[in-house]
């Protein structure tokens, strides 16, 4: 990578820190599921229980917040530094992965900081949200996959060091991998989506030990990684056999979930499907009226002027990737088709935070095709779309993340009936 | 085998930088087709997975913590068993709970820390790490009218019981209904609990000794009148 790009990434990480950083201690209470999540990481750490939390869910969210509790106290940034840094790092990653993908810089800025500024990470990366930092673990596995399938092939002419640099590569990317299934089994199909795609990377599988590589990487990693986030839990006296019937127990557990488990009025229950989420306007939150010309609102929203593109922008890249008989091209729209057919399927409710791990692949597919049709029609296209979208984007960050904002220009988004207002 | 693969990748290591593999396995073909780098790192996620089985294996176990002698017990009030279990330092146990089934109403049901009562004796070992699995004897004769019961929630059959079901709890333990003829045996010494109202003192006492069931502590609860 050189400087001038390193130098850029540098930006875009501070840029999507700032937005995420910007006055974190308000609320200085603990708001919406932090009441849980803050006691279940020392209720985990010290006794290895997941209690105010549910207990279905993989253990490593606990680790992870317990240390930034140690680092940051028992205060709004312990509480959420965590997904600030990692919300920022995944815009980064953004970046890298559409470079990956495209080649080009334009449409990786441009994925970069349409994730950067996407008020709905932003308003996660503001709050313990379990998706942004496993959303930037899986991204993290799936850009550096993304560098090893690059690297050496079978019957390359290779030395030792290069292999070294190849085999960390795709340990690193199981290792993360690992993280992102030990926070959340959201990311079983991209686990193995890559575990396949690794396998029959230039025929890898026909070669016993390529394939004995990728399989025990791939696999032995994240699950070992998988089995020692549970070390606090295994202190309560449990076996690993017992480990299994607990995941069992809760797979089974989450698939009986309906809108009636959950606490009646909470502010996900409006929209329980993700079949609306890249095609219809979805508003949700809580907020106070300060005046008649004044409020303060946190909300969810998908921000329909960017995610309406995502379904049109994947039937675009399939299109180019099928023509082009590129793999690579084909990966933004492989990978997540593989998150959002779990989440059309799965026999539960499904709720708006559970997108935020799908948005990279949504922006990359986006910012692909507006590079490739300015590049058709005007260069001055992408700075058109770009501005507008970051406008759109930034318009709307006040208006998310609790700030004194003037009711008027906002007054058809918050006329929206699923908004408690207090 | 083992050895030859450490010498293979001490060999590798010694030549790298100048040689390939291909070359590496031609000056060595004894180990050269084994011994290559993603052997190597084949071999080393499958020793890290062990590793990680170990390590937790290990740490379970240690946590597990028996009574130093096999005692009987007789109480007047449930609470009591707690202070039993304490003070015999055990820790990490399984539960044969011959008893209704026990109150698991979770963090939520407590304003503040949770504190031990008459009905909470059971979810509040298990808070405090005395218990990690608990099995609730339902009598025979009652296990259909139990399973249908509206507020029990069975998330699934326990494979090779007849009858068995995990329940669903806000905790997450392990906590298994079944019947006293579908009651399996168990390896590892166990804490027993029975109600004297709900099951037969002796005939409960014989259903573990067929059941090869070994308990380190035997609590009996029965109401003073009864005594």
């Amino acid at each position: 990578m050189k400087k001038n790009e390193a130098i850029l990434l540098l930006v875009l990480f501070l840029f999507a820190f700032s937005l995420r950083f910007y006055d974190l201690s308000y609320p200085d209470f603990k708001w919406m599921d932090e009441n849980a999540h803050v006691p279940a990481a020392i209720h985990y750490w010290n006794d290895g229980q997941s209690e105010p939390d549910n207990w279905e869910h993989p253990p490593l969210r606990h680790i992870i917040l317990y240390g930034f509790l140690k680092l940051f106290g028992d205060n709004p940034f312990g509480w959420r530094m965590r997904n600030v840094l990692s919300g920022a790092i995944a815009a980064v990653l953004t970046y890298l992965f559409a470079r990956q993908i495209s080649g080009s810089r334009k449409t990786a800025l441009m994925a970069g900081l349409l994730l950067a500024t996407d008020p709905l990470h932003v308003v996660f990366s503001r709050y313990t949200c379990d998706e942004v930092y496993g959303g930037a673990f899986f991204l993290a596995a799936v850009v550096l996959y993304v560098k090893y399938a690059g690297t050496l092939k079978v019957g390359d002419t290779s030395n030792v060091t290069d292999a070294h640099k190849q085999g960390m590569l795709f340990v690193l990317s199981a290792f993360f991998m690992g993280c992102a299934l030990a926070i959340k089994w959201n990311f079983v199909p991209g686990w193995i989506l890559v575990l396949l795609l690794a396998l029959f990377r230039n025929a890898d599988s026909r070669d016993v030990r390529s394939a004995a590589f990728v399989s025990s990487i791939y696999l032995l990693v994240p699950l070992s990684m998988y089995l020692l986030s549970y070390y606090q839990w295994f202190g309560r006296g449990y076996t690993v056999k017992e480990l299994m019937e607990l995941v069992i127990n809760g797979y089974y557990s989450l698939q009986s979930y309906t809108s009636e488990t959950y606490i009646p009025g909470m502010t996900f229950l409006s929209h329980p499907s993700a079949s609306e989420w890249f095609v219809r306007p979805i508003v949700m939150g809580q907020g106070i009226y300060l005046n008649a010309h004044l409020g303060e609102f946190n909300l969810f929203v998908n921000n329909p002027p960017v995610w309406i593109l995502t379904i049109p922008s994947m039937i675009g890249l399939a299109i180019v990737a099928v023509r082009k008989k590129s793999m690579t091209i084909a990966l933004p729209v492989i990978f997540f088709c593989a998150s959002y057919m779990l989440f059309l399927f799965v026999r539960r409710p499904v709720f708006l935070y559970s997108a935020v791990p799908l948005l990279p692949f949504a922006f990359t597919a986006i910012a692909f095709l507006t590079v490739k049709l300015s590049d058709r029609f005007s260069a001055k296209l992408y700075y058109a779309v770009l501005a507008l979208m970051l406008s759109w984007s930034l318009f709307l960050y006040p208006l998310v993340t609790a700030k004194k904002v003037p009711i008027a220009p906002y007054r058809y988004i918050l006329d929206d009936t699923h908004i408690n207002i207090t | 085998m083992l050895v030859r693969v450490l010498k293979g990748i001490v060999m590798v290591k010694e030549n790298s930088g100048d040689l390939s593999f291909k070359e590496v396995a031609k000056e060595h073909p004894a180990t050269g087709i084994l011994l290559n780098v993603r052997t190597a790192y084949s071999l080393t996620a499958i020793l890290l997975f062990i590793m990680a089985i170990i390590v937790v294996t290990y740490h379970g176990s240690n946590s597990r913590l028996f009574a130093s002698d096999k005692a009987e017990f007789t109480v007047e009030n449930p609470e009591l068993a707690y202070e039993i279990w304490k003070e015999k330092q055990v820790q990490g146990r399984v539960l044969l709970l011959f008893d209704s089934y026990p109150h698991m109403g979770g963090f939520g049901a407590y304003d503040g820390i949770p504190r031990l009562n008459r009905s909470n004796l059971i979810e509040f070992c298990v808070f405090q790490n005395i218990i990690r699995k608990i099995y609730v004897i339902v009598p025979d004769q009652d296990w259909e009218e139990f399973r249908r019961h509206p507020f029990l929630h069975p998330l699934r059959e326990v494979a090779g019981v007849e009858r068995g079901l995990y329940l669903d709890n806000l905790s997450g333990v392990l906590m298994i209904a079944t019947t006293p003829s579908s009651l399996p045996h168990m390896a590892e010494e166990t804490l027993v609990y029975i109600n004297d109202r709900m099951f037969n003192y002796e005939t409960t006492l014989d259903l573990l000794s067929r059941k090869w069931i070994v308990s380190d502590i035997l609590i009996r609860y029965r109401v003073k009148e009864e005594m």
